[in-house]
């Protein structure tokens, strides 16, 4: 096993570096670069024009370019924000961390529900409950996050209005507690504030999943060794859960390495609607200012997430199908 | 005038020591014994605070300038007259550029340490310092000649200006002291680097000294900032009563980056000061009002906003037909006549603005000029001088067309992201349609349109026909357009603004007539001779429309009913109120309970 992870570590490295390569072309092919902005700024003379461009190589081709920004990388020198005048390092901590709780409560809950809802519609297909989950999940799936986010805080706006509870309308904390709380008691703050755009930003992948897996621990449980399993007396509860589930699974399991990237990506209008202080609120004000270092760091760390993820599912699919093993 | 300057400089000596500033009891609704003191206001900012430190600071609104108490001079928000504030007294020289403050005793600094002279000075130091680059560099200069700041014993700051300039009042009122007690050991060791590395936004509050009357707390990064009543701050600012100041404990700045959440935060009552920034928002207010599902006031049409939008016609010479035809006032005034002010009011701004005639801002009020809207919506006056201009016949696709067959047609250019400036722009159209005048509007962006604006390298003609633009901000003691928008030579240096005319030649008598009485104007201290100069300035303006001016959006304010002294209602305009606090002086702001 180890062999294979260090394998797999090393074939990370072409990856993220035509990934970075890609985005930094990219980034670099807007229209008016950093430099043309800050050349018509008049606070920021020419002298420090000329020191960003030594210290980040800009005179030089964009590809040489692209080795210093690595260069500076690989030493954890991420670049220097124009709009906090601090390194990048201390300005997207904050945000990173607050994006990665949305995603792990999101993780969570799309685990804890949508594997029960899934099993439950397979076993008990075209029941009134297997149809009410359907009807639910096409809602969900057809409805855009962000306009169901818009619809969620009206509906607690109207709650509070009416009857005066305390709702949590967006922001990471409550402005109304004091500042100094017992650490159980901030961290429960940050968890209300962060179960609506965390329930909202799963939903579809809920919606989804809970069908899909439906779809296939049906065709499991019609398979011969299922039946098999039942003729030999095994408790129906055991053939569901020991070896239907786990042949179902397999494709849900393969899915896990795009879904860290890809919840914190779609966390982003959630982010912003729920005025919640991620990565994404940081990434737009960071664009609108052309503070090129935040976005290829954001960059750099969504493809390290992507590669990660891939590598943990691939992992996780060697436990739970016995026909992978890794050399 | 100079007898009452003598006596009002005998009353303050003879009752220098440890004299206090007191509010003038003008400045809120509220009589000082139905305060309570004590409390929390709750605003909100559009976004993340990114520094402390006032040198690096470039975003506005920002923290530095919140935690300042303010300059020498401060402007009385009701009568906007001068007055001596950080000093306790001024004296200026004859030649009008030198100022004399004593500095008023007994200010201190949120740690306890005095504020004397020297913290002018380092003010001055690093301000004034090529290397730090602060924002504020610029105001230390008039005209590319430096203003000097030198101290002149432990209580007394000299101020020289370049020359007799009104906009000195307005600096002065900028010019903050900074603590040389933490500023000046790091610059004498670390240099211009040093005092950019200071104040971050994870700094200590501890470390962060200041004179206003509030001091940082704590700062969470993307949620809110908590200010702290600054304990000494009291000890020389007094209400009318007597009583110390500010009347609040603390302040809570919520950060809400997106305009829909703010009104979220307010619909709901977590927020105490709100302005509606367009006509939905206003109605959500109202409807909430209304329906006592929150408690408190709402101010709607406050005053106008310190912006404004136009049209400018590309005048840069007269070779071809079209900018001979912009060049001539009778085309301007012509086109000033089809354009139905009223209308760009109803429609595009839903009622939320005023028609506008001069380069003045309507929120300027004293010094709007009369008769400035002599050319205002009159399609047959429009006629009248088109037929003059020789536009006799129509064509057959109803086009004016003159003798020589040339189409009255232009293209008016606006920013696509600007959805009322196309509205405008759309009025404008079918006016000019009526009257027989082909409008073209095409929606760029802004960027692109400026760019168009701009001076040709050997300043050639730029290639455009009329752009619909505006401007904001600008001067409150002399509130005309300023140097970059009048100047017509030497443009290399200034007059970038001078939309209408890029050749680098003043073309128009009219265009230096405007110029000599405007620097008049910044060289006149007395207030009344000072309108009577901006009045000529506009009626000039009026005449010749170089630029044709349309409308001016309002705005609005809101706050919740714990929110208490605000400034009457005669002095709520945008020019005095705050963007986070809304209209009122934070010091005498207090909650009811």
């Amino acid at each position: 096993m180890l062999p294979y992870i260090f394998r797999r570590v090393l074939q990370f490295i072409p990856t993220f570096l035509l990934a970075t390569l890609l985005a930094f072309f990219i980034v670099q092919l807007a229209p008016g670069d950093f430099l043309s902005q800050l050349k018509e700024n008049p606070s920021v003379r020419p002298e420090t024009v000329e020191r960003l461009r030594r210290e980040f190589g800009l005179d030089q081709p964009i590809i040489v370019q692209y080795f210093y920004w690595l260069k500076n990388f690989l030493t954890g020198n991420l670049g220097q924000s124009f709009q906090y005048k601090r390194p990048v390092t201390e300005v997207i901590g904050g945000p990173f961390v607050n994006s990665l709780i949305l995603v792990l409560i999101g993780t969570i809950l799309h685990y804890v529900v949508s594997i029960p809802i899934g099993v439950y519609s397979a076993v008990r297909p075209y029941s009134t409950g297997d149809k009410l989950f359907t009807f639910f999940s096409y809602i969900f799936l057809g409805i855009p996050s962000f306009f169901f986010a818009l619809l969620v805080i009206w509906g607690m706006l109207k709650l509070q209005q009416n009857f005066g509870w305390d709702m949590p309308l967006g922001n990471k904390t409550s402005s109304k507690l004091p500042a100094d709380l017992p650490w159980w008691r901030s961290a429960w703050d940050v968890f209300i504030h962060a179960l609506a755009p965390s329930i909202i930003l799963v939903l579809r992948g809920i919606s989804s999943e809970s069908r899909f897996l439906r779809g296939q621990t049906m065709e499991v449980l019609g398979q011969d060794y299922v039946r098999t399993a039942r003729a030999k007396g095994v408790s129906e509860n055991k053939v569901v859960y020991k070896h239907a589930l786990r042949t179902a699974l397999i494709p849900l399991i393969a899915g896990l390495g795009g879904l860290l990237p890809a919840l914190i990506g779609g966390a982003g209008f959630l982010e912003v609607v729920f005025n919640w202080p991620g990565l994404t609120p940081l990434n737009l004000t960071a664009l609108y200012n052309q503070d090129i270092y935040i976005l290829q760091a954001v960059t750099a760390i969504s493809t390290l997430l992507y590669l990660l993820g891939n590598l943990v599912s691939d992992l996780l699919l060697s436990v739970i199908d016995p026909r992978i093993r890794y050399h | 005038m100079k007898k009452a300057l003598f006596v009002a400089l005998a009353m303050t000596l003879g009752s220098s020591l440890a004299a206090p500033f007191v509010y003038p009891a003008s400045w809120t609704t509220n009589k000082p014994a139905e305060v309570q003191t004590g409390g929390t206001l709750r605003t909100v900012n559009l976004q993340d605070f990114k520094t402390l430190n006032p040198f690096v600071s470039k975003e506005s609104p920002n923290l530095p300038a919140y935690m300042s108490a303010g300059g020498l001079l401060g402007q009385d928000p009701i009568t906007d007259e001068y007055y001596p504030y950080m000093a306790s007294s001024y004296t200026q020289s004859a030649d009008k550029k030198t100022f004399t403050f004593n500095v008023r005793p007994g200010m201190k600094w949120s740690d306890g340490k005095p504020i004397t002279a020297d913290d002018w000075v380092t003010s001055y130091t690093l301000y004034s310092n090529k290397d730090i680059g602060s924002n504020g560099y610029d105001s230390f200069f008039i005209n590319d000649q430096p203003i000097k700041v030198s101290k002149v014993d432990s209580d007394t700051v000299k101020v020289v200006f370049p020359k007799a300039d009104v906009t000195a009042l307005e600096f002065l009122t900028g010019f903050e002291p900074e603590p040389t007690h933490v500023f000046m050991p790091v610059f004498k060791s670390k240099g211009a680097e040093g005092i950019k590395n200071m104040w971050t936004i994870s700094t200590d509050p501890k470390d962060i000294v200041v004179s206003g009357s509030f001091m940082l707390d704590r700062y969470q990064r993307g949620e809110r900032a908590l200010l702290k009543k600054n304990p000494y701050f009291g000890e020389w600012n007094k209400d009318s009563a007597g009583k110390a100041l500010p009347y609040l404990d603390s302040v809570q700045i919520n950060v809400v980056p997106d305009a829909n959440a703010q009104l979220t935060q307010f619909l709901a009552g977590n927020i105490d000061v709100y302005a509606p920034d367009n006509r939905d928002k206003l109605a959500q207010v109202k409807a909430a009002m209304d329906a006592k599902k929150i408690n408190g006031v709402l101010i709607p049409n406050a005053s106008g906003r310190a912006s404004s939008d136009f049209v400018v016609f590309n005048m840069d010479d007269s070779a071809t037909f079209k900018t001979k035809l912009f060049s001539n006032p009778k085309f301007r005034q012509a086109f000033s006549m089809i354009v139905n002010r009223d209308a760009m009011v109803d429609l595009t701004l839903g009622g939320l603005g005023q028609p506008t005639y001069t380069g003045v801002y309507p929120v300027f009020k004293d010094w709007l000029a009369t008769g400035a809207d002599k050319y205002k919506f009159n399609p047959a006056g429009a006629i009248k001088l088109l037929n003059e201009l020789g536009f006799t016949k129509k064509g057959p696709d109803g086009i004016l067309v003159d003798k020589a067959g040339n189409k009255l047609e232009f293209t008016l250019i606006t920013n696509a992201e600007n959805v009322r400036r196309q509205g405008f722009a759309k009025i404008i159209q079918d006016e000019a349609k009526k009257v027989g005048m082909k409008v073209n509007t095409s929606f760029i962006a802004f960027n692109q349109m400026t760019d168009m604006l701009d001076a040709k390298s050997n300043f050639g003609r730029r290639n455009f026909d009329a752009i619909l633009i505006g401007l904001t901000n600008g001067s409150r003691v002399f509130p005309i357009s300023g140097p970059n928008v009048i100047e017509c030579s030497g443009l290399a240096d200034g007059g970038n603004l001078h939309m209408f005319n890029q050749s680098n030649k003043c073309r128009f008598p009219f265009e230096t007539q405007t110029i000599n009485l405007y620097w008049k104007g910044r060289a006149e201290f007395n207030l009344a001779a000072r309108k009577a100069i901006a009045n000529q300035i506009q009626r000039i303006e009026a005449e010749q429309q170089p630029y044709v001016q349309l409308a001016a959006q309002t705005v609005h304010y809101a706050w919740t009913d714990r929110t208490q002294g605000e400034f009457p209602r005669s002095a709520i305009s945008s020019l005095t109120a705050s963007t986070l606090y809304g209209p009122r002086v934070i010091d005498l702001t207090w909650i009811k309970r």
